[in-house]
């Protein structure tokens, strides 16, 4: 007797609560992973129904001659028995493959509704509170007095004012693990989004005008011109860029990547002073060489810029998709490398590293077949058609979200594939880092889930991965990038010290 | 069992033979898609269509179950033909 196929079954596969939902790439439903995995085993049950059910038939055919000499007594029996289950099989299952697609596109529409309601409603409130903001502060400005006498009432429950903005600070500090929600993250990606609208409303620019220029509309304006309006209002040294100089500093040998996990594991650690970039030559044979890029997340923390490209200088800058210090070094730093501009590139970023990867896909001068991003605020920058942009991004990860809603494909914008996961089955301790979602080693589970996934717009991308490497050993170097004084940015240069 | 002359065992033979291959490919495909079927846990389902599509699926992975059952038993007869029909034939093997 062969093997039961039950036996075979491992409870603890990826099918849990925290199971990956992947959305765009041209599809219009959305499911989790697991659904749209047991939709397609129920479509090749549907199909095959039909052929076992013949294979059956013909099996009692074939078994004539034995029955005809006595010999077939169970074996009928039980060919006819296998046959009532597998046509009822095949009927359930179509049945139940057809339900589970109207359902999948029932949910994809009813978000796309929900998104474009909530955008909606969010640039007409920005709109609105920018309009309203002189109104707004004569308000607070009267609720001072208000504020004043709550504040002296609380204190004789506290002792002192001080204690009670200091009880406050702390009450925010203990439940910071709320910004974990996904309805508070939903919240600051549709406030983020928003921010635009808010600037025009001030600006008092006709409402028609503010929604014609609105980044879901034509993406004229949007968060990469709301976060141009901050720069340039930020005074002469905040957010401002500097020239950077990379250098070579370590250099290795490695196997292709396999798929998403390698890409999530190769990416340079956030470490002060460490490599902040990746490049893997791969030379396949003909022609030029083609070259896999990595680089990670936001190292300073500063708004002032220092001596670390990866900073907040960079991501404001970045978001504004004007010409950040990171993007630029990663540029040189290929140039370095050997790659010219034409050359096939593909970008793998995690967080800031989104952007530098986002950017050099569409201004890089590389051609790009596919650009992978974890964990990144890239959700209103401009990716070339023809490039699969795969983004990954945690519900409850809010660094995402700081890059506001993407453009949807009808409206100019990618459609790129966006696989998202929770990454806690219970809501987590209030006291928690809100950035623990965003972690790069959480990032990777996810990746691990996406390589196991059967999900063809996953599989699609896994195989250009392959393509792209067709599996060759990689020269691998390690850049570091550094800013230098404020002289002009035309100053940037490479030294090689390795 | 009927008495059979080696002629009609050989034809017999093969015919069981052929039969026994139909089957045990439908036996593997089935086996394929049972693994392919993964019915969700009960703690991870929220709603009730989400309980109803489970239940669903359980269903449709019962049914091939059973199918798979079915045509291993018939396998197991058919292997046991087989020997028995072997047996008659002077040279043939059992399998």
């Amino acid at each position: 007797m062969a093997l039961d196929p039950d036996d075979t079954h491992n409870p603890d596969d990826p099918h849990t609560a925290q199971t990956i939902t992947i959305s765009g790439g041209g599809a219009t439903a959305v499911a989790t992973d697991s659904i749209l995995e047991s939709g397609r085993a129920l479509a090749v049950v549907a199909q095959q129904a039909r052929e076992w059910s013949q294979g059956l038939e013909s099996a009692a055919a074939s078994g004539s001659a034995a029955a005809a000499a006595g010999r077939h007594h169970a074996t009928a029996a039980y060919v006819s028995s296998a046959a009532r289950a597998v046509s009822d099989a095949g009927i359930r299952a179509a049945d139940l493959r057809d339900k589970l697609n109207r359902a999948a596109e029932a949910y994809g529409w009813a978000e796309r509704t929900a998104e474009q309601a909530m955008e909606a409603g969010g640039a007409l409130i920005g709109y609105g509170l920018g309009f309203a903001a002189p109104l707004i502060g004569w308000l607070l400005l009267g609720a001072v007095p208000s504020t004043a006498i709550a504040l002296g009432a609380s204190s004789l429950i506290t002792g002192s004012p001080r204690n009670t903005v200091s009880m406050l600070g702390a009450w925010a500090l203990a439940h910071r693990g709320a910004l974990r929600n996904p309805a508070v993250v939903t919240l600051v990606r549709q406030a983020v989004s928003a921010a635009d609208d808010g600037m025009l409303g001030f600006a008092h620019v006709p409402y028609p005008l503010a929604r014609a220029l609105d980044d879901r509309e034509s993406g004229v304006f949007g968060v990469h011109g709301a976060a141009s309006t901050v720069i340039a209002l930020a005074g002469p040294h905040a957010l401002k860029e500097t020239p950077v100089v990379v250098t070579n500093v370590a250099s290795a040998s490695a196997a292709a990547p396999g798929g998403f996990y390698d890409l999530a594991s190769r990416i340079p650690p956030n470490g002060a002073g460490d490599p902040q970039v990746r490049i893997e030559r791969y030379n396949t044979g003909s022609g030029r060489p083609r070259w896999v890029v990595y680089t990670g997340g936001t190292i300073d923390e500063g708004f002032v810029a220092g001596t670390e490209p990866w900073d907040d200088t960079s991501n404001l800058q970045g978001v504004a998709e004007l010409d950040p210090a990171s993007v630029r070094a990663a540029r040189d730093a290929l140039q370095a490398a050997g790659a010219q501009p034409g050359d096939a590139v593909l970008p793998v970023g995690y967080s800031q590293g989104g952007i530098v990867a986002t950017d050099l896909a569409a201004n890089g001068g590389f051609q790009t077949p596919e650009l992978v991003t974890f964990g990144s605020p890239t959700g209103q920058m401009d990716v070339p058609a023809g490039v699969t942009n795969v983004a990954v991004e945690h519900r409850d990860d809010i660094i995402p979200a700081l890059g506001g809603d993407p453009r949807p494909a009808d409206r100019g914008g990618l459609d790129r594939i966006l696989v998202q996961r929770t990454t806690y089955d219970t809501p987590p301790a209030l006291e928690e880092s809100p950035l623990e979602a965003h972690h790069i080693g959480v990032y990777a589970q996810t990746a691990a889930q996406m390589d196991r996934s059967t999900d063809p717009r996953l599989l699609d991308a896994r195989s250009t991965l392959d393509d792209f490497t067709r599996g060759a050993p990689a020269e691998v170097t390690f850049w570091r990038a550094d800013r230098v004084s404020a002289d002009p940015v035309s100053a940037d240069r490479v030294s090689a010290a390795g | 069992m009927t008495a059979m002359a080696p002629v009609e065992a050989s034809q017999v033979l093969v015919s069981l033979r052929m039969q026994r291959a139909i089957l045990t490919r439908i036996a593997a495909e089935l086996a394929t898609a049972l693994r392919g079927l993964t019915v969700p846990a009960d703690g991870s389902w929220r709603s009730n269509a989400q309980r109803e599509f489970a239940h669903a699926l359980e269903e449709v992975h019962d049914l091939l179950h059973t199918a798979w059952r079915a045509v291993d038993a018939a396998v197991a007869e058919i292997d046991s033909d087989i020997a028995a029909v072997g047996a008659i034939l002077p040279t043939a093997g059992a399998t």
